[in-house]
């Protein structure tokens, strides 16, 4: 009896020590571990990320034992939020997701210990093949919480339709765009030869006050709490010029994207980020239910004259909220296949983004793109590429809620202001009032 | 019995009899203890298991559809009926007829505030996706396909979030729209496209009241510039005189759809189709689907065949995948539609599922068996060893007063030892008899040779000497004869040992006689002593 037993411990002590030979992995397709994802790829209309899941799901997911589900598409601008608040279980909200997409600022108010180091789950090589520059974008307090999927820049959107008609009859060009002075002057133009409507839609304002400012030699533009330097002069005149624009009408704030005020043929131009080419309708509507093709146009964000050419550089990267050994194996696993070569460039040219991959990243000359606006908008990042300098936003998390403050007021206001130029106020007060209204922000 | 038969046979030793009959009563009991198990119903087969836990998940499912598609009609109900109170008002007061919306901005214009409230209100309210009016005008008749271009309004909800019923206007009026602080879809258009609309010319013709019979789901579409698919539940919009004024009702989207049904369920992985117009999954593209509220979700895609495997269950195979399900036909109450859902678990859980209970059918067996042999080794082996002690002891004489704690063994004891004393006892007579008879025959042996020796003096040499050397001619049976009268038998005993008649011996007793040289058979046996005590003194 004592033989039989000893024989069997034997065999089991043998089985177990094979198995251990084995890869070792806490992922088994039998018994598949559900990931949710939160994305800001394609909100309310075709994504390209969800089609990426089911890609996944039905290829590598399948044979390693991975399901992403995706629970809720949002924006770059509210995902944050949402994270916060889902964070601290509000009701109506999806539960808190497995893997989710958001800036460096939004990471640091989730609290860096609650989030998956992707040093740790990256090898060197494999971090040396993304751009270091995109991988800085990441790191929070030392550790790549954030891993770059796709960047964005913002850019100039044109209805080509309805500029060509206004350039025809005023004899500006697309040309007239390149600097600040040319954009603002074709903006009251367009004021004038459309009667009294504006010209451009401007999503994040801030970001041209700021790159035209720092153009000009403003420095730092920041003071220690995160907040603006009032004091800048260069800053201050910087925002005067945009301000300008705004008060007499000539520019708005963006509802919240630029190009649902170009659809409606509110505006017949919007800057917004690279990526707002998938939402474009390709045609604008009017008001009687008329519509015409837009033949959208995509221009380089505006320059300060004689300035260094300086570009925005900014979008969220890939989360993964900390929860056990086996859900960070597979949002690993996810990860790496989401940034890998082809598929990176892939899903970059159809989502209007900058590949991160480096690899990918100089195949974007060769790619064949779906439209020629697409190839358009990647002419354009290559040109920036190569001639300006990309400058990082700051991932300070009190900044957004008081520029997301700054922005309602403006929008607020932006009608009266332009109403009130009109019946006579003076601009500089005007002006004057919208510099006051900024650094009230709190 | 043969069994039985050939255990009790079988040279064996006890233990293994023993040992068999223990192995086979236990096989018997677990049998036994099996048939009555299934005769309960205490065992179901996999087939029948799977199909029981797929049919109570069906049925809350189904469940669960009625009750949603029941609400929906009431909200459309009432949305439908608002929607023809706001109308009829306006035209009552502007004193205008239905007709005059068409093409007439300020009369659309003018509606659509009260109608988007109102709707905005429903679409809080009601457990949908999105919500909708389409009314039979549009807002400019003179472009081209003004006739398929319907004005009206379509909000949704922006996402899945619900905390924050952030709406959007998918159709409708974005200026009024924005001054509400709705933005615009960012695929908005001003007016429907009746030719994008699922159904619309089918539930326009159709649209009859009462309303609660004219509910109707449309077929799944993906909404236009977008990749979400959504499917409509829609109440024709009557006024009081019996004219069709539009559509109205909810927008069920996937996404939504996957969220709010998603069921809780003890199966790991499982998929929930409501499909439309089929009895069974048929094709993806006609169903919506969710998972379970533990997670697991993934959509089936493309063109599935079906095919029964028993017991009630059905194998679902597309290109890529296998599931294995069960499917009923429901009714959600509009109209003649048709819809049936289907319950999935892929089939790999299946077969992982029957595979696990073959092993743990396996074990249970192992495990029975190794206890089995082990109680009847153990048991038997208990049970023999006072046997096997008081065989030895038997064996070894050792059980005189012995104990062995086994009544039926101690009795055996008694008995031996009291066999033992009365053969004791025997030994002794018999020995006494044997010496006595031992004496007895010494004492004749001596009355024998003296007797011999005194009839020796008596006898005539030549005789004897003649009967000597007569005894070499005797023939064998003549031999035998002579020999038989030394052992003292009679003639009688010696026809029966010879198997002859009397005649035969007194023919042989003449001619033994006349060899020997003897006339009678006492003067042959004296002879013959003398000879035997001569041989005897010799040796």
């Amino acid at each position: 009896m004592k033989k039989t037993l000893l024989l069997i411990l034997s065999v089991l002590i043998l089985l177990l020590g094979l198995s251990g030979c084995s890869e070792k992995t806490s992922l088994s397709p039998d018994d598949p571990v559900t990931l949710t994802m939160w994305h800001v790829y394609g909100e309310q209309v075709d994504s390209p990320m969800n089609r990426l899941v089911d890609e996944f799901n039905e290829t590598v997911g399948h044979e390693k034992g991975i399901i992403i589900d995706v629970t809720l598409m949002s924006n770059a601008s509210q995902i944050g939020e949402k994270l916060t608040e889902a964070q601290s279980n509000t009701p109506g909200l999806p539960d808190m997701p497995d893997l989710f997409f958001c800036h460096a600022a939004n990471a640091a108010s989730l609290g860096v210990d609650n989030l998956v180091d992707w040093n740790d789950y990256f090898t060197e090589d494999e971090i040396d093949n993304y751009i270091p520059e995109f991988l800085a974008d990441g790191i929070v307090d030392d550790k790549l919480v954030i891993f770059p999927v796709a960047k964005s820049t913002l850019l100039l959107f044109v209805s080509g339709s309805q500029f060509d008609r206004f350039s025809a009859e005023t004899g500006v060009t697309y040309g007239s765009l390149d600097t600040w002075d040319g954009f603002f002057s074709a903006s009251e133009k367009y004021y004038e030869w459309s009667g009294g409507k504006p010209f451009c839609a401007v999503d994040y304002p801030i970001v041209g006050v700021e790159l035209n400012a720092l153009s000009k030699g403003a420095g730092e533009l920041y003071t220690e709490d995160g907040w603006y330097d009032f004091n800048n002069e260069i800053f201050r005149q910087s925002w005067y010029d945009f301000a300008d624009a705004l008060v007499k009408g000539h520019i708005i704030v963006s509802d919240l994207y630029s190009n649902t005020q170009i659809m409606t043929g509110e505006v017949i131009s919007g800057i917004g980020s690279c990526a707002s080419i998938l939402y474009y309708n390709d045609t604008i509507t009017y008001p009687d239910n008329s519509s015409e093709p837009m033949d959208l146009q995509v221009l380089p964000f505006p320059q300060a004259k004689g300035g260094n050419p300086l570009i925005s550089q900014s979008g969220v990267g890939l989360c993964a909220y900390k929860t056990d050994e086996r859900r960070a194996e597979a949002e690993s696993v996810f990860a790496h296949w989401l940034t890998e070569g082809d598929r990176n460039l892939d899903f970059a040219a159809q989502t209007g983004y900058v590949p991160v991959n480096k690899a990918s990243f100089e195949s974007l000359d060769n790619y064949e793109f779906s439209s020629d606006a697409y190839k358009q908008l990647y002419t354009v990042l290559g040109e920036e590429s190569k001639t300006a300098t990309a400058l990082r936003m700051t991932s300070q998390p009190e900044y957004y809620r008081k520029l997301n403050l700054l922005y309602s007021e403006l929008r607020a206001n932006q009608t009266s202001y332009a109403e009130r130029y009109k019946s006579g106020e003076s601009a500089d007060a005007l002006v004057s009032e919208t510099w006051e209204l900024f650094k009230a922000i709190r | 019995m043969k069994i039985f038969h050939s255990l009790a046979n079988k040279k064996q030793s006890m233990k293994h009899k023993l040992f068999g009959y223990m192995l086979i009563l236990a096989i018997f009991l677990i049998v036994f203890f099996l048939a009555g198990l299934f005769l309960l119903g205490k065992v179901t087969s996999l087939k029948k298991e799977t199909y029981n836990t797929l049919d109570f998940q069906g049925k809350v499912f189904e469940q669960q559809l009625n009750s949603y598609c029941n609400d929906l009609a009431v909200m459309g109900i009432q949305l439908s009926e608002n929607t023809t109170h706001i109308i009829e008002d306006y035209i009552n007061k502007n004193g205008i007829s239905f007709k005059d919306f068409n093409g007439s901005k300020k009369n659309i214009e003018g509606i659509q505030p009260k109608m988007f409230d109102m709707l905005n209100h429903k679409l809080l309210e009601t457990d949908c996706s999105g919500a909708f009016i389409i009314l039979d005008a549009t807002i400019n008749p003179g472009l081209d396909n003004a006739d398929r271009s319907k004005t009206g309004i379509y909000l949704q909800q922006s996402n899945l979030d619900f905390s924050d019923n952030c709406i959007l206007l998918y159709r409708g009026s974005a200026e009024y729209s924005k001054s509400l602080g709705i933005m615009p879809h960012r695929k908005w258009r001003l007016e429907f496209n009746a030719n994008t609309f699922p159904n619309y010319d089918e539930l326009m013709l159709n649209a009859s009241l009462p309303l609660s019979t004219s509910c109707r789901i449309t077929d799944i579409i993906t909404l236009p510039g977008t990749s979400e698919r959504v499917m409509l539940f829609t109440v024709p919009i009557i006024g009081s005189d019996g004219t069709v004024y539009g559509l109205c009702g909810f927008e069920i989207s996937e996404s939504y759809f996957k969220n709010i049904f998603a069921q809780p369920s003890n199966i790991k992985r499982a998929v929930f189709c409501l499909n439309k117009d089929s009895d069974s999954l048929v094709d993806a593209e006609n169903s919506f689907s969710c998972g379970i509220t533990s997670g697991y979700y993934l959509a089936p895609k493309g063109k599935f065949s079906s095919k029964a495997i028993g017991k009630g269950l059905q194998e679902y195979k597309s290109d890529d995948y296998s599931y294995i399900g069960i499917s009923s036909d429901m009714d959600l109450h509009c109209g003649n539609q048709k819809f049936s859902v289907t319950i999935l678990m892929p089939k790999q859980d299946y077969i992982h599922s029957a595979r696990y209970n073959a092993l743990r059918i396996a074990l249970l067996i192992l495990l029975l068996a190794i206890a089995v042999i082990s109680c009847c080794n153990f048991f038997s082996r208990h049970y023999l060893l006072p046997i096997k002690e008081g065989l030895k002891q038997i064996h070894s004489k050792e059980y005189e007063g012995a104990n062995s704690n086994i009544s039926e063994i101690e009795d055996l004891f008694e008995f031996l030892a009291e066999q033992d004393h009365k053969n004791e006892i025997a030994l002794v007579e018999m020995e006494t008899a044997l010496s006595q008879i031992k004496d007895e025959y010494n004492e004749a042996q001596q009355k024998i040779s003296r007797l011999a020796y005194s009839r020796k003096n008596e006898v005539d040499p030549d005789n004897y000497k003649q009967f000597c050397n007569g005894i070499k001619n005797l023939s064998p049976t003549e031999s035998l004869i002579f020999n038989y009268y030394l052992e003292g038998k009679k003639v009688k005993e010696i026809m029966e040992l010879t198997g002859t008649k009397e005649s035969t011996i007194r023919f042989h007793n003449r001619n033994i006689y006349s060899k020997l040289g003897v006339n009678s058979l006492k003067q042959l046996l004296l002879y013959a002593t003398i000879l035997k005590q001569k041989k005897d003194n010799e040796q």
